[in-house]
């Protein structure tokens, strides 16, 4: 039996959605209704849809520069605005709820009282009125979460992904695929097509029904935890899969990257709100749960090269499975 | 190879003629001009009908088709027939001036043109390169890969530099 | 519009109990309802265009929603009665306000298209009550839309909500020939990017929708209201034979076989229990499942040797399953 140090466990590693059900990954439909409490071998996660963490202020600030340096990661086509309204009369209540120490959501008719003491923000706003929101409506609801916001519109028998804030994009770029179906957003992803795992996908969406919330998990690596991987800076964050490979910092710099998606059928406009949060830990955090150390090394090591080279991680992934297995 | 199922359009076999109040084509090139004045000949006669060709994709041809669907009604079909670049352009504006796909018809002659997005810089290149080569970026200089994903809203390829990853080590060395 | 639904009840997922708060004679044939909730708040918003199932006595029936599901204090049903109906319209006529009825939560299944440049309604009779949903919608969002409605002199429902509603976009017509004659106008001068929505008698629906394919209107144009679709059906109820220990479990009608498994007392792997994920997949050793799950291909599901409990049934009575 495995047993786990308690005393080197970070607090992110306690709450850290460790994707693994078994030594070996393949994509799946891997959904499951949401929010509802998962006991890991380090602790526990998911009890909540919307988790804030010690990063929430720092990491809003990045997104905030982002969004500033490049305007390009968030797009909206005309038609999601009553969408982008809905996500907001969707999420804030949902924040009041989890958070009631820092968090107060009132709402009289159209008007609505905001406020949110890790901000400093106390506001009054009127739903479909854009102009009484300190900023443009989808930025504003970018500002109060850490996830990365996408949203789909349902017609001709489809998803259109038609707006989003993504700032901590894990190789890819929102900017190109704003205005894709569904399944040309996952076009290049591979198996998944010929395994009709992304036809299923959509049609489990398109039957969401109004307030239904599911989740799913996603993972790749990221050098020196860094959440912008978008493929707008590419040319930044690629050299660093190369060096990584032969730096003896090697478990300090390589991180596990976990999305936590949630998939929401918006009550009023119709549209799937997808959010997508990321949590990172290192090689090294992980090492402190043999349990997780041990079935990383084992799924690095047996992924498909196909997969691999996929999610980027084919540099490096052997070096990883052999510090996390022969350590 | 490009995936099976990636974005990626592969032109099909000619679409037959739909039922619909009128048909307003546009053409590229002479090739453009015969495909698409073969096609509407295959039309009933009674349909009404208007041709208006161009030697190249440019304004001038967006602005066309721009003025005929600001007043056009529901029952419309419109045909675009050229080279792969010019036609996913004018679909692209004809999609975003409210037409769905059922109601674009598209007859492409195969040049190899293409348009290539670069994210990077957020230029457009144009090129006569396939999917999975390499062009440089008129906007950034980058050496872009031509990726095998593909919008239809911006009637581009996505390219991204081909060399980031080995970069470093040749600027170390 | 009302469409019945099964005629013996399933238990509705997650209700809403609610109070009857108001009844309002529209025509003497058609009535509405409004309900609240008991504690006074509000209501889920919804789609316009969505239902609800609502039960009386021993009949559920959906009914189309009347307002915008932006600001949902309440909500309105406006029910037509049909005295040999299946459905449960006439014990609906019999309530008074202060009764207490289970109701569904919204359904949306005759959503507006988003991208619409314009939404073009046309209703016949009791089929204006997702309409004026619709078009409720659209007046608050600032969204184009008109209204072609037809109805029987002295028998149209919400005339005057429509008439307020609509004003210069509202076009009646009482009678067939000028019905047809205005439809026929009408599908030819909609600009590019209309989306059309009809509700009414089946007949009339078919009318409107082939006189738009001889218009030259593409389907993806065309809507109309079909009820039920977005329902799971609860299903015969079945028992099935588990093949290690001989043991039978009764599957009642509304639970699912994962459930009844789990009731007894075994543990099946499951995610999504909505047939998607292929985690709660079991073999099958005999009988005909009824497969009702997104998961197994069409060739898996001929050859009847797995099923996915979270969803799917029995066709039969001797199913039995390796557990
Ligand atoms: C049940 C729902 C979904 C499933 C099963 C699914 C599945 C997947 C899988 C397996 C990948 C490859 C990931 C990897 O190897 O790292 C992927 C990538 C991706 N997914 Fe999804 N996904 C779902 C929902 C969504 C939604 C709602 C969006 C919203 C836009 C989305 C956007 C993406 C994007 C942008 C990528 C990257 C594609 C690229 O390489 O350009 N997914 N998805
Ligand atoms: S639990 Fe997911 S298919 Fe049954």
């Amino acid at each position: 039996m495995l047993s786990t140090q308690e005393s080197t466990l970070t607090p992110s590693a306690r709450r850290f959605p460790f994707p693994f059900r078994e030594d070996s990954y393949r994509y799946s439909t891997n959904v499951e209704p949401a929010p509802q409490f998962v006991p890991t071998d380090a602790g526990g996660w998911g009890d909540r849809l919307i988790e804030i963490d010690p990063h929430y202020g720092s990491e809003l600030e990045e997104r905030a520069a982002i969004l500033d340096r490049d305007p390009s990661r968030i797009a909206m086509l005309p038609h999601m605005g009553p969408a982008v309204w809905d996500t907001i009369t969707t999420l804030l209540p949902v924040l009041a709820t989890d958070y009631p120490d820092v968090m107060c959501f009132t709402r009289e008719g159209r008007r609505c009282h905001w406020r949110n003491d890790l901000l400093g923000l106390d506001i009054d706003f009127v739903i479909g009125d854009a102009s009484t929101l300190p900023m443009e409506p989808l930025r504003f609801i970018g500002s109060q979460i850490q996830d990365d916001i996408a949203l789909l519109d349902q017609r001709e028998d489809a998803l259109w992904l038609d707006a989003g804030v993504i700032t901590f994009a894990a190789d890819w770029s929102l900017g190109f695929d704003v205005g894709m179906r569904f399944l040309e957003v996952h076009g290049p992803v591979p198996r998944v097509h010929e395994e009709q795992i992304i036809t299923r996908a959509q049609q489990f969406l398109m039957r969401l029904q109004p307030g239904e919330k599911f989740r799913r998990t996603n993972w790749t690596m990221t050098v020196d935890r860094r959440l912008d991987t978008s493929t707008e800076t590419y040319p930044e964050w690629g050299p660093d899969r190369l060096e990584v490979v032969d730096d003896p910092d090697l478990a300090k710099r390589l991180h596990l990257r976990v999305e936590v998606q949630h998939l929401i059928r918006l009550p009023h406009s119709g549209a799937i709100l997808f959010l997508v949060r990321t949590h990172m830990i290192s090689l090294a955090e992980i090492s402190a749960v043999p349990a997780w150390r041990q079935r990383l090394g084992r799924v690095l090591a047996e992924l498909p090269e196909d997969m691999a080279d996929y999610k980027g991680i084919s540099r490096y992934r052997h070096a990883a499975a052999q510090w996390l297995l022969g350590g | 190879m490009i995936p099976r199922h990636s974005s990626v359009p592969r032109p099909g076999a000619v679409p037959s003629p739909a039922r619909a109040r009128e048909y307003f084509a546009v053409s590229f090139g002479n090739e453009g001009f015969k495909e698409s004045d073969a096609w509407l000949r295959r039309l009933d006669h009674s349909i009404q009908r208007q041709h208006v060709a161009f030697r190249t994709g440019d304004d001038a041809a967006a602005a066309a088709l721009q003025a005929r669907l600001a007043s056009a009604v529901v029952g419309i079909r419109v045909v675009l027939a050229g080279p792969e670049a010019d036609v996913y352009t004018l679909r692209a504006l004809a999609l975003r001036m409210g037409a769905v796909d059922e109601e674009v018809f598209l007859l492409v002659t195969p040049d190899g043109s293409r348009r290539v997005h670069c994210p990077h810089c957020q230029s457009t290149t144009v090129t006569d390169r396939p999917v999975g080569e390499v062009v440089v970026c008129t906007g950034c200089q980058k050496s872009l890969v031509i990726y095998h994903h593909f919008s239809r809203r911006t009637a581009t390829y996505l390219g991204y530099m081909v060399d980031a990853e080995e970069r470093a080590k040749e600027d170390a060395a | 519009m009302t469409a019945t639904a099964e005629a013996s009840a399933p238990a509705l997922h997650n209700a809403l109990e609610l109070v009857l708060a108001d009844v309002t004679d529209r025509t003497p044939s058609i009535r509405s309802f409004t309900f609240r909730d008991p504690a006074g708040n509000e209501l889920p918003p919804y789609v316009p265009g969505s239902h609800i199932i609502v039960h009386s006595g021993d009949k559920a029936n959906a009914y189309s929603l009347t307002g915008s599901g932006v600001l949902t204090a309440e909500y309105t049903i406006s029910v037509l009665r049909v005295d040999n109906g299946g459905g449960g319209s006439a014990a609906l006529h019999q309530l008074a306000p202060g009764a207490r009825l289970s109701v569904s939560r919204p359904r949306s299944a005759f959503a507006p298209v988003a991208t619409a440049r314009h939404h073009l309604l046309i209703a016949a009779g009791i089929g204006i009550t997702p309409m004026l949903s619709h078009m409720r919608a659209a007046t608050e969002w600032g969204h184009s839309a008109s209204l072609l409605y037809a109805y029987r002199q002295g028998e149209g429902a919400h005339l005057d909500d429509v008439r307020e509603l609509c004003g210069e976009r509202l076009l009646e017509c009482t009678d067939r020939s000028s019905f047809l004659a205005a439809l026929g106008v009408r599908l030819g001068e909609q600009p590019l990017g209309t989306h059309l929505y009809v509700c009414g008698p089946q007949g009339f629906m078919d009318t409107v929708l082939s006189a738009a394919a001889v218009a030259g209107w593409p389907p993806s144009r065309l809507h109309s209201e079909p009820f039920g679709t977005a329902d799971l059906d609860p299903g015969q109820p079945f028992s099935v034979t588990l093949g290690r220990s001989g043991a039978v479990v009764d599957v009642p009608s509304g639970t699912s076989l994962l459930k009844a498994l789990e009731d007894s007392g075994h543990k099946v792997p499951f995610m999504c229990r909505q047939g998607v994920c292929g985690e709660c997949i079991l073999p099958v050793l005999r009988g005909t499942p009824e497969h009702r799950d997104l998961y197994l291909s069409e060739a898996e599901k001929t050859a009847n040797n797995s099923i996915m409990c979270c969803v799917s049934r029995s066709r039969d009575a001797g199913l039995e399953i390796d557990l």
